[in-house]
């Protein structure tokens, strides 16, 4: 079966219409709201962080972890490409939640319930859990197709 | 306008470990990360406007007092959601990536409007989730205000959101009927060639968000405590063994707040006018109640409080049946200086100006000399270090 592409399809559906009739109001009343909140100073950022959430995800990010996933398949043997997969995936989503945290910019001195622990440790923590489940299960592969 | 299919670029078209095109860029996965995303977004979404009706100062409908508890629930739940959407929504741009670069890049006028859509969908969402850890972690290196930034966007994406599903329902539902590929693949499908299948794939990202959302939300829910390594919140640390989002010496209301010279009065729309000593209303009756702060952070710890009833400080100056009040700290500067007490919360019998925490006097970082705490608030309403209760 070769998989079916989301744009092989006409877009013109029934539900297409009654999801833009529904759709563009809410985005026009936010669309109101915020201009009617933020100028000048305040917009330009917060275009910037809307646009470039959005831009740094399809520039940086994407090509990023598509260049990964080409060297997965060049250089790693078989066994080891679905688990390497997944601990990359599970490592590198933990980083980035945990990077504002790990910087603790927001914390106030005096305040010791806030931002009490070391993040930093906290990532470590994982990776190695992580990193140490992949090894385990690339191991038992290699075993037991040498066994076949 | 006939679609050519995509020739360009192959690294991306094909996936991340090369072979053939990947299960897990195929309609199924999109689909059923979509149906993951639009119930995360769309508890999300209403769990957020559920406590933008609890800050609004003029609600249609007044903003009810009970269940007690209900607003850390929702909150908790914001949190989760959120934090959960992050990998969630990272594998869904990753599993549509091929049809960012289709050429033509739209091949129709619905079409047009259809990728026009994904800007607030995309943008927004990302912001969001953006927004909202770093507000979790108190960073804000931009220059808008966050409250009323993250809502805004909130709606933006929810609109593109009902777009989307409008314009992907027959294409995702067809999917979802199968063909019996249900799980993308295993050692014999052609197209894995190692890789991840689509069941370990979604496990994956499903797996890491789940961990990260309940880790987090630890600073909420008990039962998380054990994975609670990426808290933000210590619930056993500060004064009296309880949280602090801002400190007395922070909001620069340590002196006033130890003055012998500190009044409490209650003003406004009533036929008297009271000003009060603390140790007056140390003399007044005293009632109890057991309620939770829970912050808009999605941190949440419940103690006992004990205090003077605010109804009763309504009843003694003389307000009329069903009015509200603005009660107002001794703090001068901050959004977060005086909160609205509509009249569900103004006589709830619960609502209380505390002067006690847990059978001792409140820490000055908890608000001495007197604080609000009432059923179902946010953290930001039960204002602290009060001096002022204005009726209207």
């Amino acid at each position: 079966m070769t998989a079916a592409r989301t744009d092989d399809r006409p877009t013109h559906t029934k539900g297409f219409w009654i999801g833009l009739v529904l759709g563009v109001p809410v985005i026009a009343f936010g669309l109101r709201g915020l201009l009617g909140t933020f100028q000048g100073v305040a917009l330009a950022s917060y275009g910037q962080y809307f646009v470039g959430g959005a831009l740094l995800h399809d520039l940086l990010i994407a090509p990023a972890v598509c260049a990964v996933g080409w060297l997965i398949a060049r250089w790693l043997p078989r066994p080891a490409v679905a688990p390497v997969q997944a601990a990359l995936i599970a490592s590198s989503v933990v980083a980035v939640v945990a990077y504002p945290f790990v910087r603790g910019y927001g914390a106030t001195p005096g305040e010791p319930s806030f931002l009490p622990r070391d993040y930093t440790n906290s990532v470590l923590l994982v990776w190695a859990v992580v990193w140490m489940v992949a090894l385990v299960v690339v191991a038992v592969r290699v075993v037991s197709a040498r066994r076949r | 306008m006939a679609v050519r299919p995509i020739e360009w670029p192959e690294l991306v078209r094909r996936g991340p470990a090369g072979g053939d095109a990947s299960p897990l860029r195929d309609t199924r996965t999109a689909a059923l990360l979509g149906i993951a995303l639009g119930v995360t977004f769309t508890v999300c979404f209403l769990t957020g406007l559920y406590s933008h009706w609890a800050q609004s100062t003029d609600p249609i409908v007044a903003f009810p007092s009970r269940p007690a508890g209900l607003y850390r629930i929702t909150q908790a739940t914001h949190v989760f959601t959120g934090v959960l959407s992050i990998p969630l929504l990272l594998a869904k741009l990753w599993t549509v990536l091929p049809t960012f670069f289709r050429l033509p890049p739209v091949a129709s006028v619905p079409h047009a409007i259809e990728r026009l859509a994904l800007l607030p969908l995309v943008g927004g969402g990302i912001f969001l989730l953006l927004t909202g850890v770093n507000n979790v972690a108190a960073w804000y290196p931009w220059e808008f205000g966050f409250v009323a930034g993250h809502y805004w966007a909130a709606w933006l994406t929810i609109g593109g959101l009902i777009v989307h599903v409008g314009a992907k329902f027959a294409t995702a539902s067809e999917a979802l009927r199968g063909d019996g590929d249900h799980d993308g693949g295993g050692d014999d499908d052609p197209r894995r060639d190692g890789r991840l299948s689509r069941r370990g794939f979604l496990g994956v990202v499903g797996g890491v968000g789940l961990f990260l959302a309940a880790s987090l939300e630890s600073q909420s829910i008990a039962v998380f405590r054990r994975i609670g390594i990426f808290s933000p919140r210590d619930l056993d640390a500060g004064p009296q063994g309880f949280p602090v989002n801002s400190s007395a010496r922070f909001r620069g209301v340590v002196d006033a707040a130890m003055s012998p010279d500190y009044r409490f009065r209650v003003t406004g729309d009533v036929e008297r006018e009271l000003s009060f000593t603390l140790d007056d209303l140390r003399a007044m009756e005293q009632h109890e109640a057991e309620l939770p702060i829970a912050c808009v952070e999605g941190w949440s710890k419940s103690a006992r409080w004990r205090g003077v009833r605010l109804r009763d400080l309504f009843a003694m100056a003389g307000a009329a049946e069903g009015r509200s009040c603005t009660v107002v700290s001794l703090q001068r500067r901050g959004g977060f200086r005086s909160s609205f007490v509509n009249h569900h919360h103004a006589a709830d019998v619960d609502t209380l100006l505390a002067l006690e925490l847990n059978g001792e006097p409140l820490h000055i970082d908890h608000g001495f000399p007197v604080r609000l705490i009432g059923p179902n608030r946010p953290g930001v309403n039960q204002t602290k270090w009060v001096e002022e209760v204005h009726i209207s």
